[in-house]
């Protein structure tokens, strides 16, 4: 037989047609689409052993309990610990990604000496080199020398009082929203010191927020919220902004930004004049204390807060003087607390509702806590009321601070040749304008203590560690132990070489107090005076553990938080009931615009943007590709100000405070009110989506960057 | 089409409430299914339209201007429709539906990077890798062994965390019992601080999903196109509800 041309096309069509419809070419799809995805550089996540541990997390003053998923020793999952006190089950996304951080593509793994002049160059030092040029500083320094310490409450804060002990000129600074707090305010308002005060969020059935985070970083937000939706918890929340508190809020009254102290004032007055206010509240002289708060009507209030009297007079009327109200300020954690005399104005609500002694109670002093080591030798200060130029040498711990720092402000305070050093596991934030870097241990790889709010009952938990810090990490204690051999100083009271060692003193000064309880997951609590030993109670906080204070019993009924005029006797001088001049505030206006800058900056982005310590690569993803929470490059803006002002999305625009300015883009959001620009803080790293932090547009001589006059132009 | 009449009986059918009154947009479920599902971390060049995201929260907003206006936060995933139109576009079978438990499966190593899925999906729920998964140095420790990595050219996407499901089932098998509601409920679920998100089997009338799934303040995105997701939302905001029939919130995005 002979093919022709004809038949061998006819094979090769008839071959063709049928092949397509045979499952051959999808076979050969399936198998290329399988081998193009094994590649050598592809990992393979590693097997192991699964197992479940209990731990806290370090990064922010809430200190949630945490429940990690680890395979062969190696944390895979963090997760919020049931059934754990003030929490129940609760964890922010920071938290959720916080086993990740010791891979933090910006950690410090040696000792870092700066190089050049302005550009944050660094090359890496041996320790030794870093100790010798940090006591050299410490010796020749004409100016004061200071920790700076951005968790107060740890056991490092007692080491770090002791070294500086035995100098003369020293000072422990804290972050402003350590100090700036609603507690430790509240407890300034008082002529006889009561203590550190807590709110008791048990007791609470209502909340009055003034810009307060309590979804964002304030204390325990899971209980708050889930309090709220069990409906044994009102809140109104008085806010510029549609926060996330704001939005989950019974009542959402918007203010004008900046306004909450003339807010307070005119619900202050509102309740005086309606009689409103506890018995319990006392006044060295009760119709001055009236007078100072007569100039805020209604309708001043409207004028300079925005809220109009029915909205006033329908939160008044909501607020009982049961004891069962707390007023809360505090700021956000990112943004910065409330000026000193705003939250000091939210705090009188507190006093005239009766407050004290039921939903804010006094906790006992514990004695002989390695924490508070030298507390009487060495001041504690809040960064912004150091003179400026007065620092020397500068230690700053701003690791696990859960607040944020401006540089402007810090820079301000350095001496000219002053020295700054860092104690940090990530070059990042503040760190890039240091003189020496010390790498810490990171998170999840070393012990750290983790000391609760400073406006809620004092706690402890315990982070653990999961994975090796490496042999480069410095334990802080080592090095006051190096600096203090280098200085000839010799560290007293607690005589621990190490954090751990101290962390071991510091359960057995609680041990021996007796004081609080521990709570254990799955566990019934058991008070701290029927614990066998500290070990036990190391090996209970180890296993999750919480201990948590016992509150005073009502601390008005022992002693009258703010006295009576009648209360003071012959014998003890006169004194005005509040040594704090609430005069003065009400007499001051909200602070105006400045010149030239008619929109504000209002400076958010919670806890989670407060340093890049505490920022897990995946989180920064989430925020990157979500825009859930927009990184500092992009402003928002109410639509009417976009349209008023020409502000065109697509272009890039010019930021400008008076101390700075960044590039942004514009997003239109309807919840910013109008002229008003809301950013979210962006800690300083290496990594590429860090173009600028609206942080660092604070005035250096400011008190607080919440809010910032700002301007818009086109870049 | 695949849908519940295939069913097997006995079967489960899972399905999930959210509750938008709830969430406050805190993002702790993105880093959860982030972290569960080994997503690595973003190259410079990710954005919202082409970073993977299998849980993305938007928020969705009345329409209004300040001070009237009132927003809610979607966490919008695969809606794990029963007529699911991805699966049938799928040209290599890489999307199925799994009879015996409701769930739409992805199976990246089918997948041949078409996208016709992601074309297809009203949800925009589908994400695309557009680059090999990279992450620092070290930090591969932390991936979850129940779940592959996947390359650059594959789509994926939510599957109600599947592992969690053969992980419960190996666990109570072994010790001769039924799966428990508890015991199976996938990373978003385990994060919501604010218990927001509500998992199980609708077709166990005791579970707690099922007793939500048809509240009168429940509803689907896009119910119109009768995709019959198993994703429904609950909120007692009626301009909510209005919103919800128009599509899905903010960003009229497609990605890829």
């Amino acid at each position: 037989m002979k093919v022709s041309r004809r038949d061998m096309l006819m094979l090769l069509g008839g071959g063709a047609v049928g092949t397509i419809f045979s499952p051959i070419p999808w076979k050969l799809l399936r198998d290329s689409s399988v081998w193009t995805q094994n590649w050598p550089w592809i990992p393979v996540p590693k097997r192991g052993a699964a197992a479940t541990a209990a731990s806290a997390c370090p990064l922010c003053p809430s200190a949630c309990g945490v429940r990690v998923r680890t395979i062969g020793g190696r944390p895979v999952m963090v997760a919020g610990l049931p059934d754990a006190p003030g929490q129940r089950g609760a964890l922010c996304a920071a938290g959720s990604g916080v086993h990740q951080l010791p891979w933090h593509p910006d950690r410090v793994r040696t000792p870092l000496r700066r190089v050049g002049g302005g550009s944050p160059g660094f090359e890496p030092a041996s320790l030794e080199d870093a100790v010798g040029a940090i006591a050299a500083a410490i010796r020749e320094t004409q100016g004061t020398v200071a920790i700076l310490d951005g968790r107060p409450g740890r056991v490092l804060g007692g080491a770090y009082r002791e070294f500086l002990s035995g100098r003369a000129d020293t000072c422990v600074l804290v972050p402003p929203s350590a100090v700036r707090a609603s507690m430790p305010v509240l407890r300034k308002l008082h002529t006889r010191d009561p203590g550190p005060l807590a709110v008791d969020l048990d007791v609470v059935d209502t909340i009055v927020g003034f810009s307060a985070p309590l979804l964002d970083g304030w204390g325990q937000p899971g209980l708050v919220q889930q309090r709220m939706h069990e409906g044994r918890l009102r809140l109104f929340q008085f806010e510029a902004v549609q926060s996330r508190t704001a939005l989950m809020a019974d009542r959402w009254i918007p203010i004008t930004p900046g306004t909450e102290r003339a807010v307070a004032l005119g619900l202050a007055r509102m309740l005086i004049r309606s009689g409103r206010v506890s018995p319990a509240f006392g006044y060295a002289d009760f119709k001055a204390f009236v007078a100072a708060y007569e100039p805020w009507t209604p309708r001043r209030v409207f004028e300079v807060a925005g809220v109009d009297e029915a909205t006033l007079t329908e939160v008044a009327d909501a607020l009982a003087p049961t004891g069962r109200v707390v007023a809360i300020g505090g700021g956000d954690p990112a943004g910065g607390p409330l000026p000193f005399e705003d939250e000091a104005s939210i705090q009188v609500l507190n006093l005239l509702l009766g407050a004290m002694g039921q939903a804010v109670k006094a906790q006992r002093p514990l004695a002989d806590d390695p924490a508070d080591a030298a507390s009487d030798r060495v001041a504690t200060r809040d960064l912004c009321d150091v003179p400026d130029g007065s620092v020397g040498v500068l230690i700053a711990d701003l690791a696990m601070a859960g607040a944020t720092v401006p540089w402007p402000i810090l820079a301000r305070k350095m001496a000219p040749q002053g020295l700054l050093v860092s104690l940090t596991p990530v070059l990042a934030d503040l760190a890039l304008h240091a003189q020496w870097v010390i790498p810490t241990a990171p998170a999840f790889t070393a012990a750290h203590d983790c000391p609760g709010h400073p406006d809620l009952p004092r706690s402890l938990r315990l982070a653990r560690g999961f994975t090796p810090a490496g042999d480069e990490v410095v334990d802080p204690v080592d090095l006051l132990n190096r600096l203090g051999t280098a200085l000839g100083i010799e560290r007293q009271a607690t005589v621990a070489d190490a954090l751990d060692d101290m962390m071991a003193l510091r359960l057995r000064a609680l041990h021996r107090a007796g004081d609080g309880t521990v709570f254990v997951a799955g566990k019934d609590p058991v008070a701290m005076a029927e614990i066998d030993s500290p070990e036990d109670v190391l090996s209970m906080l180890r296993a999750g553990g919480c201990w948590r204070t016992a509150l005073a019993a009502a601390a008005s009924a022992e002693e009258p938080a703010v006295e009576a005029g009648d209360d003071q006797t012959e014998t003890a001088p006169p004194r005005p009931a509040m040594p704090f001049a609430l005069e003065q505030v009400a007499a001051k206006d909200s602070g105006g615009l400045v010149n030239g800058f008619q929109m504000y900056l209002i400076v958010g982005g919670g806890v989670e943007r407060t340093a890049g310590v505490a920022r897990s690569p995946i989180l920064s993803k989430v925020d990157q590709e979500s825009g859930l929470r927009p990184f500092a490059n992009v402003a928002r803006v109410n639509p009417a100000t976009v349209a008023s002002h020409g502000l065109r999305p697509n272009r890039r625009w010019r930021v400008s405070t008076p101390q700075g300015a960044i590039t942004m883009r514009i997003e239109p959001d309807p919840t910013v009110p109008p002229g008003a620009i809301l950013a979210g803080a962006e800690p300083q790293g290496a990594l590429p989506w860090n173009a600028g932090n609206p942080v660092d547009l604070a005035a250096p001589d400011g008190k607080t960057w919440r809010l910032l006059p700002a301007s818009i132009t086109e870049a | 089409m695949s849908g519940p009449k295939e069913t097997p009986q006995g079967a489960s059918r899972y399905g999930m409430v959210i509750d938008l009154d709830r969430c406050n947009g805190c993002g702790a479920c993105m880093v959860a299914c982030a972290v569960e599902n080994n997503v690595a971390p973003a190259p410079q060049r990710a954005n919202d339209r082409n970073g993977i995201t299998l849980l993305r929260v938007f928020p969705m907003r009345n329409g209004r201007d300040y001070p009237e206006s009132r927003q809610v936060f979607v966490p919008m995933t695969c809606q794990q429709c029963d007529a699911p139109p991805c699966e049938s576009v799928c040209p290599q079978h890489a999307v199925e539906f799994d009879w015996t438990t409701g769930i739409v499966a992805q199976i990246p190593v089918r997948c041949l990077g078409c996208r016709y899925c992601m074309v297809a999906c009203p949800y925009h729920a589908r994400a695309f890798n557009w680059w090999d998964p990279e992450w620092p140095e070290g930090m591969e420790s932390t991936l979850n062994p129940d779940i592959s990595t996947r390359s650059r050219g594959v789509a994926e996407k939510c599957n109600f965390c599947h592992h969690r499901r053969q992980v419960a089932r190996e666990r109570a098998a072994h010790e001769g019992r039924e799966v428990r509601e508890d015991e199976y409920q996938p990373a978003c679920v385990e994060a919501c601080p604010v218990g927001a998100i509500v998992f199980g089997d609708l077709n166990d009338p005791d579970s707690a999903v099922a007793k939500v799934y048809e509240a009168p303040d429940a509803f689907a995105f896009l119910d119109k196109l009768g995709t019959k997701p198993k994703i429904r939302y609950r909120s007692r905001q009626e301009w909510v509800h209005a919103m919800a029939r128009q599509g899905v919130p903010e960003k009229e995005v497609t990605r890829g």
